[in-house]
């Protein structure tokens, strides 16, 4: 079944307009949402999470329409979600959180919940770590606390809005790996900054800007758009949109048009963001 | 509410108690309750021990244990808004109207659970005494507990309503002040939320009243303080109203009833 609809759904703050139409589809597997800061990507994962109403256009999840309060309600019993800033209460242990939001996933038989918590603490490789206090852990075990109350009673639809920034590579990799066993068998929208991990875990990928999706397909066709775009020079290119010097002296040149005679080279899965994105992304990037 | 939102709001009701009775404001209360305390039994030094137990479980009951279940409920219904949780919870199936009512059950089975088997401690005490003190009656002993949760209900309809930083102090500050002043109107005193102990009728001004009525206006007064806490996040809110409008009158009747 197809998890997440969105069809040209808009929404504005006061005069600023944070979605100008966007458009999505997502089904089994992990969805990746790339975009530079302010494109739209959090407002989007909000209106998946049910927090957040369109002005306009379509969204179904699971089949059912938020818009309506007795589905929004179905949504949210399959439903879990990790947002940019979680914020937890501090004085919680982790078990306590997770046991707290757990009561408020209706989970009310307090045996088969505490076992419940467990399992996602676990999931997470927070077992040792479940009686500390919540102020009393590392940001990467923090994101992790709030990882499993998204996994709370496996939810059918995970929505994990830039669940690894500001993790160190390790962590960051340990969150790869959990979170593409997550989407083995349900529906993830994944939002993040790192191309990498939209290459490493999605098996789709969409590309907002400027609150409309300029790109939905696969990583593979991202990549493909880059391609005979990036090409590898002694010197900096004037026709290249972007270029750095990389480690090995040469410089990796991205543009719509390479002179005759240079070096290319395949892209990568941030190359044909960048070009995507255009000159905005570039500044982000700088 | 549903089946499930009941059973939901009980289970979480439960783990909120848990915190509330727990909440470091009530170490908070110490610093008022010890020096009022040892002032209580300095001047009743020449009371039988037992009596100055009896004094001391039930004042503190009311001059320290109501007041700081109005700042530990509000603080504990506030928590999500304060730690920023709201995002998290937003997306969850108990909604806000549930949570709220999660924590009027709290209060009742943490602080006014409490507090009503220490009153039933204390009348068995005086019971137990060849001569019983005769400082309170039946009637007035139960209006200790209404006390203490109608402290607790009005924390959570203040993290409800004044959704601001100081919010809850400006409860705080009102209810107390405000008691004090309605004590102060004569026989216009009972309407105050607070104990009608027969001490009191020693002002002519405020003797007379009816100590049973006056039990069952704060218990109305509670159950108001309920309604109005839920009534910000219920999405029909016409049926609360309503039902807020009818222990309102209660209140209202009961409140003329109790004077003198």
């Amino acid at each position: 079944m197809t998890a997440v609809v969105v069809d040209e759904v808009t929404k504005s703050f006061g005069r600023t307009p944070a979605l100008a139409g966007v458009s999505l589809v997502a089904g089994t597997g992990v969805t990746g949402l790339l975009g530079p800061n302010g494109a739209g990507k959090t407002t989007l994962l909000r209106m998946l999470a049910t927090v957040l109403a369109p002005d306009a256009g379509r969204i179904r999840l699971l089949g059912h329409d938020p818009g309506k309060p007795d589905e929004r309600l179905e949504i949210r019993r399959r439903l879990g979600y990790l947002p940019q800033e979680p914020g937890f209460h501090r004085g919680f242990t982790a078990f306590e959180f997770v046991d707290y939001v757990a009561i408020l996933k209706e989970m009310t038989d307090r045996h088969a919940r505490h076992d419940e918590v467990r399992r996602v603490l676990d999931l997470v490789g927070l077992t040792t770590v479940s009686g500390k206090k919540i102020r009393a852990l590392s940001g990467g075990m923090r994101r992790r606390v709030g990882l499993a109350q998204a996994l709370l009673g496996e939810p059918d639809l995970v929505v994990l809005d830039e669940p690894t920034v500001g993790l160190d590579p390790e962590q960051r990799l340990r969150f790869r790996e959990m979170i593409s066993r997550i989407g083995e068998g349900r529906s993830v929208i994944l939002s993040t900054h790192q191309t990498e991990d939209v290459a490493a875990l999605c098996g789709t990928v969409a590309v907002i800007h400027a609150g409309r999706t300029v790109f939905d397909g696969t990583p593979a066709q991202l990549i493909e758009q880059a391609a005979g775009r990036v090409w590898l020079a002694r010197e900096r290119s004037p026709d290249a949109r972007l270029a750095w010097r990389t480690g090995t002296g040469e410089h990796r040149n991205i543009g719509d048009s390479p002179p005759a005679g240079v070096e290319l080279v395949a892209p990568t899965i941030e190359d044909a963001y960048l070009l995507l994105i255009g000159d905005e992304s570039v500044a982000v990037a700088a | 509410m549903s089946a499930v939102g009941l059973r939901t709001s009980w289970a979480l009701g439960w783990n909120e108690a848990r915190r509330l009775v727990l909440h470091p404001v009530y170490l908070l209360g110490a610093f008022v309750i010890v020096p009022t305390v040892g002032a209580r039994a300095a001047t009743g030094a020449d009371l039988p021990s037992a009596r100055q137990v009896f004094v001391v479980v039930t004042g503190v009951q009311l001059i320290w244990y109501g007041l700081m279940s109005l700042l530990a409920a509000g603080l504990v219904a506030s928590l999500a808004r304060r730690s920023r949780a709201q995002d998290v919870l937003e997306a969850l199936p108990t909604g806000a109207a549930a949570r709220t009512a999660a924590h009027c059950v709290a209060v009742l089975l943490g602080p006014a659970l409490i507090s009503v088997l220490l009153t039933i401690g204390v009348w068995l005490l005086e019971r137990a005494q060849d001569e019983p003190f005769g400082i309170y009656t039946a009637a007035e002993l139960a209006q200790v507990p209404a006390v203490v949760l109608g402290g607790g209900l009005l924390g959570v309809a203040a993290a409800r309503w004044l959704r601001w930083r100081g919010g809850l102090l400006v409860a705080f500050v009102g209810a107390v002040m405000g008691t004090g002043w309605i004590l102060a109107q004569g026989r216009f005193g009972w309407l105050a939320p607070w104990t009608t102990a027969r001490s009191m009728l020693d002002d002519p001004d405020f003797a007379g009243g009816s100590a049973g009525w006056h039990a069952v206006y704060l218990a109305l007064l509670c159950a108001f303080a309920a309604v109005f806490a839920c009534l910000p996040d219920v999405r029909r809110r016409g049926r609360l109203v309503a039902i807020g409008a009818v222990i309102v009158a209660g209140a209202a009747v009961a409140g003329w009833a109790q004077l003198p």
